[in-house]
């Protein structure tokens, strides 16, 4: 870790008196033959990470989210375990996780709750536009005055209110960062988890210290996920894992896929002087882009949403396009025996960016890739070239 | 799964076994085959009390003789598990064909077995005792019966028990079937039947496979005797927890007279006195036939009783005399007098406003010297009083219950002189000045009240989770043990983390040790630790201390320098006190708090309630600090006269006593948090000393081995940042690392276990043919027949 970071190490570090007690001769152990198992370590977690994105056959998915993104912001978010503190931290892996996130799921809503001082506010209204969420994350929020001690109790409640309007074709997901080792709830917990439950509701949440009952006991009866972060590397990798679609459960068993009516609206045509208009979604902010509901010819000013006034679903075609590939993933490429020294040991129309590492083949087009390619070939491109 | 050991084939109700249950099984067997005693330490929550049962079970119906299993366990909670236990092992032998005749039971007292509309309902068990008495005793019975006979029923007020009259009059037919009863079932059994439950258990024991009951049922003389006393001497004996054993045993044969108690006895003695003289006006025809039963022989008039458990004896068995009682105590005023002048005589001594510590014949001599009373009746008293009481048909024995105290006292210091000291102490603390004088009457040595179970089994067995230093026990108890062992605990991941924390952050040495342990600086860096682990330990924090002394003045110091505002902001505190009610009202709520993410602090004390009895496992207990090492308080004069009787007597040095008797406490609380594979917990022992050797050495074995010389000799944040790693490392998920439960986590991320910390059949036949090879090797001949029982090792 150290050598492979070294030049990030330099940027980051902070006084020596600040750092916790490190037992570096543990960081870097020789094995028996020598080598550095730490590094080793490294690569395969690197591996292992490009394999966990990836799920194989088909599986039904909930490729329409409605997820409420809960930020605890209590003082113990102000440790400096993670540099410079653990809300930095978090909140710079949310940007990524945001971007990411309405990226792979352009038809998904998203809002922000923040949790401190035993309340919880909303911080985001419901909505599609990434932007709105950034930039909200971004400016002086609460996420920047530290205090209290955090509720589950009141954000888990919160987030029931906000997911109670959502359509009942998507998934209702709250997804928790969750850094203070205590809830302070003005109730019950467990008579929650019933409600939750009967809402379809499921809760993540990522710890930041060390495992607390009441989170596992929530997501274990909520069908989700609890995970502890072991560093930073670790809690980027749980965060970027909430940002495939997770595979969709229902309790009635009913295994038919479920009609669903959209709306392609025709963008205004643009005029050859900017002319503002008030949109149907935002009576009173002039807009100057828009689009027409095909069903009522109301306008709107953006994309994914719901029609104000017929209540139709407005998607455009590139978005669902982008959606699509989480219902047929690229098959896992497998390791080949090959190994690359040198660019010269592969055919010229190889995909290899690095030559470091093991070389993969496609199982269908037989085509070799390098260890990022790969990598990349399942996080962002979706699409295999060698296939195409 | 079924394997052999030896010849023997073992059906264990689980998939995979442990290794260390199956080194377990084998080296008890290897006791059992020797008729031997056996001394194992296994760690708690690796299912001993499943091996145990399930070897002597199988034992026991694979060899045609049949030897009865006692379990005797510490307290009835306990007492229940260990029957739920026997009692899923039978249906899993039931469900795997063996079909064979089987009864097991538990027995305890008639507070929890009681199942009379009326009594059931009383809360103390002392009262379920004298009203359960008044309605079964046999001059009740008797008057009842003489009333009907004479016809009037309407005027029949003697009440009676249904349930023991039925059991009563079906004679021998009173049997339950086959099978294993939880003190539940054997109370629905009774109900159903009409049959009381109690009087049912204690009918049954001699025709039971397995009894399982507390300590007292065999160490107690006032109970064994009656309990226990058929029970055959091929007898597999068991003790379970049983650490704290020889505390039991001189317990069981120590009184403490107190002023009160003296007071309620004289009053007794007036009452006897006056329930004698009505007697002698109206029936005097009784108290003759007592006399003349008296100048009989005792022995006859024990076996006339079989209910009274009360009026026992609490001499050992042979130590009782085979004679007559003596002429001077046979008339009943005259004994009555008698024990008036002894309870007099003993208020005398108790005015005395200093000290006094002397031996049993310094007391009897004073005795005799002041009132003329000789030892001989005295070794009587006890037997006598209780044959008063029958004669004068009392039930309500609760208001003698003082004088019958004072009568054991009286039979224990005549029958006892080496061994046993009477300690009168005059003030509860050395700053009082209001006399509340106690005389102890204490026994010194173990090894009086448990020799007789030594020497009627053939085969005991003492087994727990902390028994190191093991070489001390047979000492202690007097026994040359066949086998003695420890067994680790194997783990696929390491999931108890101890560490031995030395000095605070500041460097400053921290210790309990008396000179230093009110230092602010002390003081100060206890309560650091305190607050640095409140901080980072996900909901519950168990913290130990030396006593209760220490506990208050530690605490209102923090308090003092606002330490503990500084712990409430991270979690709820709760303390521990000596009143159990107060303290379970604490523990549940303690409980809520680590439940629903409010996270809490429970302070409690090395010896208390909370550190024998009470289970952290899981989110309970993510950590346990032991601030300081718990010796006992050393000034206790009870403590000095023990250790120097052991010193004399036993070649044990005091301080070797007390380090061990300290680490086995210190063991026993760290070793509340984890109850079993899957959980995990932080250890702290918090004081300088417990780095040295000599008391790393007394730690138990499988703890031992989780010490690295990384852990210890650290600082508070060094302590702090290795914990923050581990408890990172324990959280993660399930199927990484999980280490292999025989409960129902263990279908997850079996592999990678199977093979290191969880056995199948086909490893378990590996293992056995390779330490078959082994041992043949080591005796050098191959004798085909003498394999199976010769030692494996």
């Amino acid at each position: 870790m150290d050598l492979l970071d070294a030049d990030d190490d330099v940027k980051k570090a902070g006084y020596a008196w600040e750092d916790t007690y490190k037992r570096s001769w543990d960081l870097l152990l020789e094995d028996e033959a020598g080598s550095l198992e730490t590094a080793v370590d490294r690569l395969k977690q690197q591996l292992k990470r490009a394999r966990r994105t990836l799920r194989f056959g088909t599986v039904r998915r909930g490729i329409v989210r409605n997820v409420v993104l809960v930020l605890d912001a209590s003082a113990a978010m102000a440790e400096q375990d993670l540099k410079p503190n653990r809300m930095e931290t978090t909140l710079k892996l949310a940007r990524q996780f945001i971007t990411a996130f309405f990226d792979q799921n352009p038809l998904s809503h998203l809002s922000i709750v923040v949790t401190r001082g035993g309340l919880a506010e909303r911080w985001t209204q419901a909505s599609g536009n990434p932007t709105d969420h950034i930039d909200a994350l971004q400016s002086k929020g609460p996420t920047r005055d530290l205090y209290g001690e955090p509720s589950l109790l009141n954000a888990l409640s919160l987030a029931r209110t906000i997911l109670a309007h959502a359509p009942a074709h998507g998934t209702r997901e709250v997804l928790t960062v969750f850094g203070s080792l205590t809830s302070c709830d003005p109730g019950n917990i467990y008579d929650l988890i019933p409600q939750l439950n009967q809402d379809r509701i499921t809760v993540n949440i990522i710890g930041l210290a060390s495992e607390v009952h009441v989170c596992k006991a929530v997501c274990a009866s909520t069908r989700g996920q609890y995970r502890v972060i072991m560093n930073e590397d670790h809690f980027d990798e749980i965060m970027t894992g909430w940002t495939p679609p997770p595979p969709l459960v229902r309790e009635d068993g009913d295994a038919r896929p479920r009609l669903m009516e959209m709306g392609f609206p025709r963008r205004r045509k643009p005029r050859r002087r900017p002319v503002s208009f008030l949109c149907a979604c935002h009576p009173f902010r002039p807009e100057q882009r828009g689009f027409t509901c095909p069903r009522c010819l109301s306008v709107v000013c953006e994309l994914p949403t719901e029609c104000p006034v017929c209540a139709l679903t407005l998607v455009s075609s590139p978005l669902l396009a982008r959606s699509y590939h989480h219902l047929f993933p690229v098959m896992p490429y497998v390791a080949t025996n090959l190994v690359a020294s040198t660019h010269s040991a592969l055919p010229p129309s190889a995909f290899a960016a690095t030559i470091l590492g093991g070389v993969y083949a496609c199982p269908s087009c037989r085509q070799p890739f390098c260890l990022d390619c790969d990598i990349y070939v399942h996080s962002h491109l979706h699409n295999c070239p060698g296939c195409i | 799964m079924k394997f052999y050991l030896d010849d023997l084939p073992i059906l264990f109700p689980y998939d995979y076994v442990y290794p260390e249950q199956y080194a377990y099984m084998r080296d008890m067997k290897r006791a059992l085959d020797g008729k031997g005693h056996c001394l194992l330490e296994m760690p708690s929550g690796t299912g001993k009390t499943v091996s145990l049962l399930s070897l002597i079970v199988a034992y026991q119906l694979h060899y045609p003789e049949r030897r009865k299993l006692i379990y005797c366990s510490r307290t009835v909670p306990e007492i229940e598990k260990a029957l739920a236990e026997l009692k899923r092992l039978m249906d899993y032998r039931h469900a795997q064909g063996a079909k064979e005749p089987f009864l097991g039971l538990g027995l305890t007292s008639r507070r929890n077995l009681c199942v009379h509309p009326d009594v059931s309902r009383e809360k103390h068990g002392e009262t379920v005792d004298a009203r359960c008495r008044s309605l079964t005793a046999p001059w009740v019975r008797e008057q009842h019966q003489q009333q009907q006979q004479t016809g009037d029923q309407m005027n029949v007020d003697v009440e009676l028990c249904a349930f023991y009259e039925h059991l009563e009059n079906a004679d021998d037919s009173a049997t339950i079937p086959s099978g294993v009863y939880t003190l539940e079932d054997m109370k629905e059994w009774g109900r159903e039947n009409t049959y009381c439950p109690y009087f049912l258990a204690r009918r049954m024991i001699p025709f039971a496979n397995v009894v399982i009951f507390s300590y007292h049922y065999l160490l107690d003389p006032k109970i064994a005797e009656l309990v226990s006393k058929e029970m055959s001497k091929d007898s597999i004996v068991v003790f379970d927890e049983a650490h704290n054993i020889d505390n039991v045993c001189t317990e069981s044969l120590s009184i403490d007279i107190t002023r009160p108690m003296l007071d309620a006895s004289a009053r007794s003695c007036r009452a006897l006195m006056d329930k004698v003289t009505e007697l002698k006006a109206s029936n005097s025809e009784k108290l003759q036939n007592e006399y003349s039963r008296l100048v009989e022989g005792l022995r006859e008039v024990q076996a006339a009783r079989e209910t009274e458990e009360l009026m026992a004896n609490p001499v050992l068995p042979e130590d009782i005399l085979h004679e007559s009682i003596p002429g001077n105590i046979r008339r009943a005023e005259h004994f009555v007098a008698f024990l008036q002048r002894f309870v007099e005589y003993l208020k005398t001594r108790m005015r005395v406003l200093h000290v006094v510590s002397e031996n049993s014949n310094a007391f009897l001599q004073h005795v005799k010297e002041v009132t003329f009373i000789d030892k001989k009746p005295l070794r009587f008293t006890s037997e006598r009083l209780g044959s008063l009481i029958r004669t004068l048909e009392l039930s309500d024995l609760a208001d003698f219950r003082n004088l019958q105290k004072v009568a054991a006292f009286a039979t224990l210091v005549s029958t006892y002189q080496k061994g046993f000291l009477l300690i009168l102490e005059p003030f509860e603390n050395d700053q009082d000045t209001i006399p509340n004088p106690v005389l102890h009457f204490v026994c010194l040595d173990a090894t009086i009240a448990i020799k007789p179970v030594f020497d009627r089994f053939s085969s005991v067995i003492i087994t727990s989770g902390t028994l190191s230093p093991m070489e001390l026990y047979p000492t202690l108890l007097g026994f040359k043990p066949l086998v003695i062992e420890s067994y680790p605990m194997t783990l696929t991941r390491n999931c108890f983390l101890p560490l031995m924390v030395t000095r605070g952050s500041d460097q400053v040495a921290i210790s309990s040790k008396f000179e230093v342990r009110n230092d602010l600086a002390v003081v100060r860096n206890f309560g650091n630790i305190l607050l640095e682990f409140a901080k980072i330990t996900p909901d519950g924090l168990v913290c130990f201390f030396p006593s209760y002394l220490y506990m208050e003045s530690i605490v209102s110091a923090w308090n003092d320098i606002g330490m503990l505002q500084e712990v409430l902001k991270y979690k709820l505190i709760f303390i521990e006190t000596p009143d159990a009610a107060e303290t379970s009202i604490a523990l549940e709520n303690y409980r809520t708090a680590c439940n629903n993410g409010r996270g809490a602090v429970l302070l409690s004390v090395a010896r208390g309630k909370v550190s024998e009895g009470v289970d952290f496992d899981h989110q309970y207990g993510r950590a346990v600090i032991l601030f300081g090492i718990p010796y006992q308080y050393t000034e206790s004069r009870l403590l000095k006269a023990r250790l120097e009787y052991l010193r004399d007597h036993s070649n044990i040095r005091e301080n070797d006593f007390l380090t061990f008797d300290a680490m086995r406490h210190g063991a026993q609380c760290v070793g509340r948090v984890l109850r079993g594979k899957s959980d995990y917990g932080i250890m702290v022992f918090a004081d300088k000393r417990f780095a040295r050797q000599d008391k790393r050495a007394k730690l138990p074995k499988w703890l031992a081995r989780g010490v690295t010389d990384a852990s210890l000799n650290l600082s508070t944040d060094m302590a702090v940042a290795l914990s923050k790693q581990f408890l990172r490392v324990m959280a993660q998920p399930v199927g990484d690392a999980e280490q292999g439960t025989q409960g129902g986590t263990r279908v997850a991320g079996r592999h990678g276990r199977v093979g290191v910390s969880l056995w199948d059949e086909k490893m378990v036949a590996d293992v056995a043919a390779a330490e078959r090879i082994q041992q043949q090797k080591s005796a050098g001949v191959l004798q085909p027949g003498t394999v199976g029982i010769a030692a494996l090792r």
